[in-house]
């Protein structure tokens, strides 16, 4: 799925027939999220993203999919500051060795450059209009999972408790007297966890009235390359087009929603330690785990109530 | 200041030497025929393959040392010996009480051994892991 891995989890609250008609569920799910990333994706040359990115004319209409997710990343954008930014596939692919090295006007700035905002979304009765320069190209990679994972947990409703990974973009429902538990993987060493933290709805003073959670990490030690003196990696600073340099090497957010998780964790690598935690702090995330290259753990914390 | 230097003795070194007398011959007699010796070979070869047996038996216990219950067939014991290498030459005896023995479908209880139910199994809490994207 959109490069990526994605798991979806249920735990029925009734017999046996509960968990066949379970796992019934969970296979349809993972149609439906397959056949939106197969709309999303910018692996494929079918795919509607592809198609839009190689449209030549200004203005391209969109199906309703599409523009869901584009107007989230427009939202995204909002949220973080324009950290957060769709339309950074160039800057991307050159970091990639991919393609042409773009740099912004005023590279290095201290404020966003907000080259995005150039594009924009009319909203239709079934689908959108994107408006957009030439060339710029989006890439929904990273929003598009947590908003899968997001969509496809609201078809597991019925359930006692459900989650929907969406390559490490987590979505959670958990019901009345639930309980479960998540690892946040350490990239430094395969199958070890900095933390592990038991998300439940048991203890009334950790109650969340929905009982919905979003969990998403986001790192530069996956996505890498070593190009000359210089790594890369695919978190692109909208400030400067080219690889954030931050001291990050990966953040762990835990929010309402698995999208607005992504784009928080996204943001505090490509801000870097201070100021990331400095933004997730005034956002108001429920947890914080990040992992800097001094070795150092900072969890913020609203995190320490969830720790296993 | 003088430093003392080592100074360097030459001791004599002990010599040994053995003589025996000659024996005496007899005029006329013949030479008497010593008495045959057994032939050496095959008592040092029954001492070294005693060697290997035993050295082979002392790595079989280091390596693989015996455990007091066949878990797979449940058959139980309640002793063995294992030999702990270690400044004391004399083996270390250890004994092994097994507790319980976890039954496998089908298998049967060894005698007299008293039989517990295992408890109910508890909700299962599925640990999924958050990561970053991409990562196996």
């Amino acid at each position: 799925m959109m490069g990526g891995r994605v798991g979806v989890h249920i735990r029925p609250s009734g017999p046996d027939a509960a968990i066949d008609a379970a796992g019934a569920d969970a296979d349809a799910v993972l149609r439906r999220i397959a056949a939106w990333a197969g709309i999303l994706t910018r692996f494929a040359d079918t795919s509607e993203l592809t198609r839009l990115n190689a449209d030549a004319r200004a203005e391209v209409p969109v199906g309703p999919t599409l523009a869901a997710v584009v107007d989230w990343g427009r939202s995204a954008e909002g949220l973080t500051g324009g950290i957060v930014d769709i339309g950074l596939l160039d800057a991307r692919l050159a970091a990639e060795g991919l393609g042409v090295e773009s740099v912004a006007p005023g590279a290095g700035a201290a404020q966003p450059s907000f080259a995005s905002r150039s594009w924009s979304l009319d909203r239709r009765a079934r689908g959108a209009v994107v408006r957009r320069p030439r060339g710029l190209r989006f890439d929904l990679d990273g929003v598009g999972k947590g908003w899968l994972a997001d969509r496809a947990l609201d078809r597991l409703d019925g359930y006692q408790a459900a989650v929907v990974d969406a390559d490490g973009d987590v979505a959670i429902r958990l019901g009345p007297d639930a309980a479960w538990s998540f690892g946040i993987a350490d990239p430094r060493l395969d199958g070890h966890d900095l933390e592990v933290l038991e998300l439940t709805t048991r203890d009334e003073s950790r109650d969340r009235a929905d009982g919905r959670f979003g969990l998403a990490t986001s790192g530069t030690s996956v996505h890498r390359w070593d190009r000359g003196a210089t790594p890369s990696h695919h978190l692109i600073d909208p400030r400067t087009r080219r690889p954030a340099v931050t001291d990050v090497i990966q953040a762990t957010v835990l929010a309402r929603t698995a999208r607005h998780a992504e784009a928080l964790a996204k943001s505090a690598v490509i801000l870097g330690s201070a100021a990331g935690y400095a933004f997730l702090d005034r956002i108001g995330v429920d947890g914080a785990v990040l992992l800097t290259d001094r070795d150092e753990l900072l969890i913020h914390p609203a995190t320490m109530r969830w720790l296993a | 200041m003088t430093h003392a230097s080592p100074r360097a003795v030459a001791r004599p070194v002990p010599t040994t030497t053995a003589t025996r007398p000659l024996s005496p011959v007899r005029d006329g007699l013949p030479a008497p025929t010593r008495k045959p010796r057994p032939d050496p070979g095959p008592l040092r070869i029954a001492i070294g393959l005693t060697g290997l047996a035993t050295a082979s038996a002392l790595m079989t216990a280091f390596l693989n040392p015996a455990t007091g219950a066949d878990a797979a067939t449940g058959a139980a014991t309640t002793s063995t010996v294992t030999i702990v290498p270690g400044a004391t030459p004399d083996p270390v005896h250890v004994r092994h009480v097994v507790q319980y023995v976890q039954l496998k479908p089908g298998q049967t209880a060894p005698p007299k051994a008293v039989v517990k139910q295992a408890p109910a199994p508890k909700p299962r809490v599925v640990v999924v892991t958050t990561k970053q994207s991409g990562k196996p």
